[in-house]
């Protein structure tokens, strides 16, 4: 029996069933319509058509919000029970992204319902779709009129919108290219992840490349695998003079490292010549019968060949090639404007003409003898909009470190 | 070497806060006990504050280079949101937990000293390092204690038959943890940016974090929503926490995960 006065389902004003229902409906529609359309990518238009998406959206919210916010459904689609069910259906597709690896080339997918690339999926679509319309017309309900008890809220809410809405409508405008240059070569022609060539308002000429290393360590190498053996009780260790580690039963002590050496007959000296590799004296004592072994270690490189210690016939002990520290290049940029000598390493990218030149990778055989640097050049016309939604996050986030759960009237 | 004199310094902090670990927990009655014990907090954060200054000037850079300054960093900041959180929220466990966690970091620099110069790869040297791991030690110590308070009530309710009126607390813990949690994220974001081209690629674990942070999202809406029904923001809760956990711990098991820039080390 149904207690008198309790509504009907999907008779107004609607509530959590009926929001999950719809939220349900969207995500099988979603996947009904990317199985049957065959498992291609959705692509949101360039510019100047995500332009003219964005100014459509802001429009329409306006619109019903100043004009049709009296009506069931609008009342309905800006309460919490539809914001609840939309993050739900939002965190659900988040749940499959998460799980499944997503295919990031565009075009070339293989699952029917779209699992491997979501965020290009039509559930994806739906459900953003109504995701943003909810929380557009919540922020738009609080922000007209504003009072100041609204600030968290409305940054909160509003910086969210922002920051989803320009993310997504600007990966379309985005370009992300990678350029390899040699030493004292020059180019303004970048490469995209599909092998076409776009020409950039600026040259870039490598001037130097230089890498920094770590010291090298010294490890045990499983013959039969090939592979690094490691436990918890044999971990590589830095080769460097005066350092003692314990490998396989072994005590190892580097009586000396050097960091560019050459090969002289049997033994090692100091060198600073093109391919040099790292060395190092170590003495080794076997802890079972306290006999006593010193050696030279090298891990090689692409011009030498390693020195290594057998120490059964599974085991060797050998040195690990050098991690690098940071590397960076010297270049020169002539835009229109000017010429520049400038240095980009890792986490200190340069920006030029709307343009960021990353440091990303060099000729990773030759290590600290590369004369190659590869770099990627990113475009991002939207960024500006997508900072200013996190840095209204960011305020938000504060508001409510400070305010915390405000007891509501 | 600079960093000989560390180990005085760590000493001395190490003992202060300590101390004040020791008054936070067993002997916080009393308001002189705890005006001692944050003074303590506050003298350890001015003493590892000078040697960092100290390190600094005679390092002629920012002391952010390795794992051993990062390590510096942690303590530092650590101490000082544990003492401004304190004082805004009075949580004496939060205090004593952000001080364990400080004093912790101090201490692996103390037994370890040659890990000073241990290597850090080249996308991880960035001043965003600190920061964004920092605002996660928070939000997931805050979200946690969320979770402990809702098996807390839960468990009475289902095995005792008592109610316990503990959302107010856990909504608290939510809200403070959950802006700790979007700094993470935001902190992240703007990082990335900086050092991989793009601020969200949907690696293996923003995903994951997200995921987190779309789950305390649903909280908070339902809390606010249906503020007299308790068993459901319990349960989700402490189902929030489950993926809290996996976006932390479990991430690295994921077959998701092998294409992730989170997963530091797996490889040699």
């Amino acid at each position: 029996m149904k207690m008198a006065g309790r509504k009907q389902i999907w008779q107004h004003p609607w509530s959590y069933i009926e929001s999950y229902l719809i939220a349900l409906g969207l995500l099988l529609a979603g996947f009904l319509i990317e199985f049957s359309t065959g498992a291609g990518t959705i692509e949101i238009p360039a510019w100047p058509g995500n332009g003219i998406i964005l100014f459509i959206c802001i429009g329409l919210l306006l619109l019903v919000h100043f004009f049709f916010r009296r009506m069931h459904f609008v009342k309905w689609l800006s309460s919490v029970p539809a914001a609840i069910s939309a993050i739900s259906a939002f965190a659900f597709l988040v749940m499959l992204m998460a799980v499944f690896p997503q295919e990031s080339q565009v075009g070339r997918t293989t699952s029917p319902f779209g699992f491997d690339h979501i965020v290009q999926s039509w559930p994806y679509m739906l459900v953003m779709l109504y995701f943003l319309s909810s929380l557009g017309l919540v922020t738009l309900k609080r922000f007209f009129p504003f009072t100041r008890r609204n600030l968290g809220f409305f940054i909160n809410h509003a910086g969210l919108w922002i920051a989803i809405v320009a993310g997504s409508l600007g990966t379309s405008d985005m370009l992300r290219l990678t350029l390899t240059l040699q030493e004292g070569q020059a180019n303004w022609l970048a490469t995209d992840a599909s092998g076409l060539e776009h020409e950039l308002p600026f040259a870039i000429k490598l001037l130097d490349f230089s890498l920094e290393e770590y010291e090298a360590k010294i490890g045990i190498l499983d013959n039969p695998k090939a592979e690094l053996f490691m436990d918890e009780n044999n971990h590589p260790f830095y080769a460097s003079k005066g350092n003692t580690g314990n490998l396989l039963g072994r005590d190892v002590k580097v009586l000396d490292y050097l960091p560019t050496a050459g090969k002289v007959s049997d033994r090692y000296e100091p060198f600073l010549g093109f391919g040099a590799p790292p060395a190092a004296w170590v003495e080794i004592i076997n802890q079972k019968n306290q006999e006593s072994k010193i050696a030279w270690l090298s891990c090689g490189n692409f011009m030498h060949q390693p020195d290594y210690v057998k120490l059964d016939s599974n085991f060797s002990l050998i040195m690990i090639p050098p991690e690098p520290k940071r590397y960076r290049s010297e270049v020169f940029i002539l835009s229109e404007e000017k010429g520049d000598t400038i240095s980009i390493e890792v986490n200190k990218p340069y920006q030029v003409a709307g343009w960021k030149i990353y440091q990303l990778s060099y000729n990773e055989r030759m290590g600290r003898y590369s004369e190659t640097s590869v770099f990627e050049l990113v475009r991002d016309p939207w960024l500006p909009l997508v900072y200013i939604g996190i840095f209204m996050m960011m305020a938000g986030a504060f508001y409510l470190l400070f305010t915390g759960k405000r007891r509501e009237l | 070497m600079n960093w000989i004199n560390f180990s005085i310094y760590a000493e001395i902090c190490g003992i202060l806060w300590l101390a004040s670990i020791v008054i936070l927990l067993f002997k916080s009655k009393k308001p002189v006990y705890t005006a001692i014990a944050t003074g303590m907090v506050y003298v350890g954060i001015l003493v590892l504050g000078s040697f960092i200054v100290n390190l600094w000037l005679t390092l002629d850079r920012p002391p952010m280079r390795t794992l051993g300054e990062t390590r510096l960093w942690y303590s530092f900041f650590l101490s000082i949101i544990g003492i401004v959180v304190y004082h805004r929220w009075k949580y004496k466990w939060l205090l004593a937990y952000s001080l364990g966690m400080a004093l912790l970091f101090l201490m692996l620099n103390y037994f370890n000293p040659e890990i000073h110069s241990k290597s850090l790869m080249p996308a991880l040297q960035s001043p965003w390092f600190v920061p964004h791991v920092i605002v996660y030690i928070f939000a997931y110590a805050l979200l946690a204690a969320s979770s402990l308070v809702a098996v807390y009530s839960l468990f009475h309710e289902y095995f005792l038959n008592q109610k316990k009126d503990v959302l107010p607390i856990a909504d608290n813990l939510v809200y403070i943890g959950f802006a700790f949690l979007t700094l993470g994220l935001l902190f992240g974001a703007l990082w990335a940016k900086e050092a991989w081209g793009h601020y969200w690629t949907w690696d293996p674990k923003e995903t994951w974090a997200f995921l987190t942070w779309l789950m305390y999202l649903v909280y908070i809406h339902f809390r606010h929503s249906k503020p007299h029904l308790t068993k459901g923001p319990l349960w989700t809760l402490s189902l929030a926490f489950v993926v809290l956990l996996i976006a932390w711990f479990g991430i690295n098991y994921l077959p998701s995960a092998q294409f992730s820039v989170h997963t530091y080390g797996m490889g040699n």
